[in-house]
């Protein structure tokens, strides 16, 4: 009897551990596709589907300079570095997500191709339509 | 005249709501201010205890050299250089500090100025902070902090 309720207990509280790690694993999911549709977006100039999913106050750090939505945009539409993700971890915090992983950026510029490699951390926040991104900033790394 | 009336209470109701809302952030970016500069007081003065308290135990850390430290590792470099002061970073004064209020969600971001000697070299650089903070019950934690040096 005392195992029943002791088993009882157990399942009970497995439970909503099980739900609580099925929206993270969503969210992750989600987080990660919107990451592949910006540097898709990114590559082939297309700043329609980037201004969906930046938030207008979005906070971008850039060689420690801090850029806005409408300039980086604009810049966006002039170029078209590739993009390449190494690593990508999100951790949610319900509403919010951090992601934090590696790229390598690859540009063509003066004639020659420019190779860097950056470390970035990405805040996304749930909104009334869905997440946005509100903070980007990136550090680059030794090649 | 009842459409008129209904109108200037939607009105009157949408003004008062928006007016609370931005009292509301107002309220968090006093209050992300203060733990911005408490963080700050705290990392120069060693105070592990404090840094414990205002940085979530899951949080991102990233150095500006694109280096990552775990909250552990953080607590455990602001320990030793405590200890051996003239081993790592002395002194930050922040430059500049704005604060975009998401709800239960702020970013921080700013610029600060770093001096210190390193390998016997003294230096002195600028840095661009993003620091996500997080309402967690009534407490505001930080969940992901980066820094990128200013280089133009």
């Amino acid at each position: 009897m005392k195992v029943a309720l002791l088993l009882l207990l157990i399942s009970g509280m497995s439970v909503p551990m099980l739900g609580q790690k099925e929206p993270e694993e969503s969210t992750a999911r989600s987080i990660l596709a919107l990451e592949r549709e910006w540097a898709e977006g990114q590559s082939r100039n297309d700043n329609r589907a980037l201004n969906l999913i930046f938030d207008n106050a979005l906070v971008y750090v850039e060689y420690g300079q801090l850029v806005s939505k409408r300039d980086y945009l604009a810049r966006i539409k002039h170029e078209s570095p590739q993009i390449a993700t190494e690593a990508m971890t999100v951790r949610a915090f319900g509403t919010t997500a951090i992601v934090v992983g590696t790229y390598r950026e690859s540009q063509f510029k003066g004639g020659h191709r420019d190779l860097k490699r950056w470390r970035f951390v990405d805040t996304w926040v749930y909104k009334k339509n869905g997440w946005v991104l509100v903070a980007a900033a990136a550090a680059p790394l030794a090649p | 005249m009842r459409f008129t009336t209904v109108l200037l209470m939607a009105v009157f109701a949408a003004g008062i709501s928006s007016w609370a809302q931005s009292d509301a952030d107002s309220a968090t970016r006093s209050k992300i201010v203060a733990l911005e500069q408490l963080w700050n007081q705290a990392y120069k003065s060693g105070d592990t205890k404090a840094l414990d308290s205002i940085l979530d135990d899951s949080i991102v850390l990233v150095n500006d050299d694109g280096s990552m430290q775990s909250k552990s590792e953080f607590l455990s470099s602001v320990k030793s250089s405590n200890l051996q002061p003239s081993a790592q970073q002395q002194q930050v004064a922040p430059e500049s500090l704005n604060v975009n209020v998401y709800g239960n969600v702020a970013i921080a971001t700013g610029v600060m100025r770093v001096k210190g000697v390193e390998k016997g070299k003294s230096y002195t650089r600028r840095e661009r902070f993003v620091d996500t903070w997080l309402k967690k019950g009534n407490t505001w934690v930080c969940v992901g902090t980066d820094a990128t040096p200013v280089l133009h």
